[in-house]
């Protein structure tokens, strides 16, 4: 009863809200545009907006995170536009399934989906061949990710060189007798630590799962176990650096908006990194302002705005929708670290070429 | 009126009333303790959201244990040494099948050693690995609780290692085709006490840095029970038929962080455990 009574009370306060007008309207700042005043956001039983789920992200859609080319000077597709690229996704899927259905999933990953001209080394992860979420990518109306007018990272010209040499090393291939001195030669992820906060919210292969509890959101990412423990309790940023920064949120309305800061600095961690990209590798004057809005039963409105001056000539902001399926998806644990077999063959392989190499030059080895 | 039926009128009213009162009393005691007893959640279950921790020293020894050197004296001097303490199990003794008895001893001996040819050598929290349950729990490391509406989330300090108890039907398949460190939770209220079963546990964590261990069978009923605002008991009940002959239970108070903005902090400790792991062959080599 208790319950119930609650429950009433969230649906009215739930209304009072949006009769207020505070729920944030789909503007132009969201990926997809669609009417809300039929929505009513759910409250949870202490009252605040419930955001709990499983939710797809980033590997859901094939919106590129830079504008490319073809698109210069427009932010979003037309009806027509999101038609045709939707049926070339749904052909795709079909495509895959049908590999499935014959027993040849395996061989999915040379199905991988072709680059579109003009598109740039940043604007695909560079496994996007593996995700196969089951459905069809989701074309969206936004012609990148990023939103404005320009829709490219605004890199400073120092930085350019490096978002170069990283794109060249991604496609290249490293020679056969590559030697690794020690875990440091091999990036993040190959060590199973983590790809970042932007990583998380970014490449994400699997989905992300949001918790709640009174005076706290959590947000655990699938791979890496990656876990964001975010208080909206009315707590301040303390000053202790870590990888994926501290996260400190508070309701505005119906928005969770997040901000996060004290990274450490974490690029001399991706020393000889093949596929970070640049602008996610985290660096300690990053900071990132979040926003969650849930807009439907199945869609959270998520955007993030990356500021961080010893990279970019000025802000920009990410925006796409966290979309969840209708059914309870389950979220399995990522082992990765406790069996990473790889390192440790990575490792003694190039032990073993130091000691071919030097027995070749007659140099003693140890 | 008969003297007598009057005394023993007034007599039964007194007594009446004396019982009265009492179980009076005692309701308003009940109701205070109650009241005191936890904070409650919106949907009236006991709350349990916050950071907790142990107050002992399981993670050394679930058993009774003396004071004693670290693993490494000559480098680390008396920085780290083996607190003693009562022990966590209930009577102390665990029913270790005969050839149990000597792996444990054999861990306890190999407990630091890093074999790359061989990764179930050693105790698994020297190389950040998931401490399973209920190792989790009494690793010396805060760990919070998040009270959702129909699931509670687990999320510990150490390994970032956390897990999820269902409070409401799930098919459990999918979470138990593959054995996981922290393994597949399914909890319930009896009363004030949250019991989680836990299921579908790797053989590979083990109890403590003592070596005490499990197989794949292990299946553990965890019970949280809380005694006050700010404590929890903590009991766990052990079943692994392949290990031990019998079931056995530990017990422990769990203590509320009272600090203010206690948090979980977030630890990568996987680069930690690198230079351990990998150190030997590496170039130069780290000894």
């Amino acid at each position: 009863m208790q319950f119930r009574l609650t429950t009433l009370l969230g649906v009215f306060i739930a209304a009072t809200v949006i009769a207020a007008g505070r729920l944030a309207p789909a503007g132009a700042q969201q990926a997809t545009p669609r009417p809300t005043s039929t929505y009513t956001q759910p409250l949870t039983p202490w009252g605040e907006p419930d955001l709990q789920g499983v939710w797809g992200g980033r590997h859901q859609t094939v919106t590129p995170l830079e504008r490319p080319a073809e698109y210069r000077g427009r932010e979003f597709l037309t009806d027509e536009e999101i038609a045709a690229r939707q049926k070339e996704e749904n052909d795709l899927q079909a495509q895959k399934d049908a590999l499935v259905q014959r027993g040849e999933g395996e061989d999915l990953g040379l199905q991988g989906r072709p680059a579109r001209k003009g598109d740039s080394i940043q604007n695909f992860e560079y496994n996007t061949f593996w995700v196969d979420t089951g459905a069809p990518a989701k074309v969206f109306r936004r012609t990148s990710l990023i939103v404005g007018p320009e829709g490219r990272i605004p890199y400073k010209p120092e930085v350019l060189t490096r978002v170069a040499y990283s794109a060249a090393v991604v496609s290249s291939r490293p020679p056969d007798d590559f030697v690794n001195r020690s875990w440091r030669d091999r990036d993040m992820g190959e060590r199973c630590i983590s790809d970042g906060v932007l990583g998380m919210v970014w490449s994400g292969t699997g989905p992300s799962q949001i918790m709640q509890g009174p005076g706290s959101v959590v947000i655990r990412g699938e791979q890496f176990r990656d876990r964001r423990i975010i208080p909206t309790d009315g707590r301040a940023h303390g000053t202790i650096r870590s990888m994926l920064g501290e996260a400190v949120g508070h309701w505005e309305g119906n928005t969770l908006a997040v901000e996060t800061k004290n990274f450490s600095d974490m690029s001399q961690h991706w020393p000889r990194d093949r596929f970070a990209q640049e602008f996610r590798t985290p660096s300690s004057s990053m900071h990132l302002l979040e926003r969650f809005t849930r807009t439907a039963e199945d869609t959270i409105e998520y955007e993030v705005t990356i500021t961080d001056p010893s990279k970019f000539t000025k802000p920009f902001t990410i925006a796409f929708p966290w979309m969840k399926s209708p059914t309870e998806q389950i979220f399995l644990e990522y082992a990765c670290h406790e069996a990473n077999y790889g390192m440790l063959h990575l490792l003694s392989q190039s032990r073993n070429l130091e000691r071919r190499q030097a027995k070749a030059q007659g140099r003693p080895s140890r | 009126m008969k003297l007598w039926i009057a005394a023993l009128t007034a007599g039964a009213l007194t007594v009446g009333v004396l019982i009265g009162l009492m179980l009076r009393v005692q309701r308003a005691a009940q109701q205070d303790e109650r009241g005191s007893r936890a904070p409650r959640t919106a949907d009236g279950k006991p709350n349990l959201n916050g950071v907790w921790q142990v107050m002992n020293t399981a993670n050394w020894d679930i058993q009774d244990h003396p004071a004693q050197p670290g693993p490494y004296p000559h480098l680390l001097g008396a920085t780290i040494y083996v607190p003693p303490g009562e022990g966590v199990v209930e009577g102390n003794d665990i029913p270790y099948q005969p050839w149990a008895l000597e792996k444990r001893k054999e861990n306890f001996a190999k407990r630091m050693v890093m074999d790359t040819e061989d990764l179930k050598v050693g105790d698994p929290e020297a190389r950040c690995y998931m401490p399973g349950v209920p190792r989790a729990t009494y690793m010396p490391y805060p760990f919070q609780i998040i009270q959702g509406t129909d699931k509670i989330l687990i999320a510990y300090e150490f390994a970032h290692a956390d897990r999820v108890i269902h409070l409401q039907k799930v098919d459990p398949r999918p979470y138990l085709a593959v054995d996981t460190w922290m393994g597949h939770s399914e909890g319930h209220w009896e009363g004030d006490t949250l019991v989680v079963d836990v299921r579908g546990l790797i053989d590979q964590t083990w109890f403590d840095r003592a070596g005490n261990f499990h197989s794949d069978a292990l299946h553990v009923v965890e019970r949280y029970t809380p005694i006050g605002p700010d404590a929890l008991t903590y009991e766990a009940t052990i079943q692994d038929p392949k290990v031990f002959t019998g079931p056995w239970k530990m017990s422990m108070p769990l203590y509320r962080h009272l600090e203010k903005g206690a948090k979980v902090h977030e630890v990568q400790c996987v680069e930690f455990a690198e230079p351990f792991m990998y150190g030997s062959i590496s170039n130069p080599p780290l000894k």
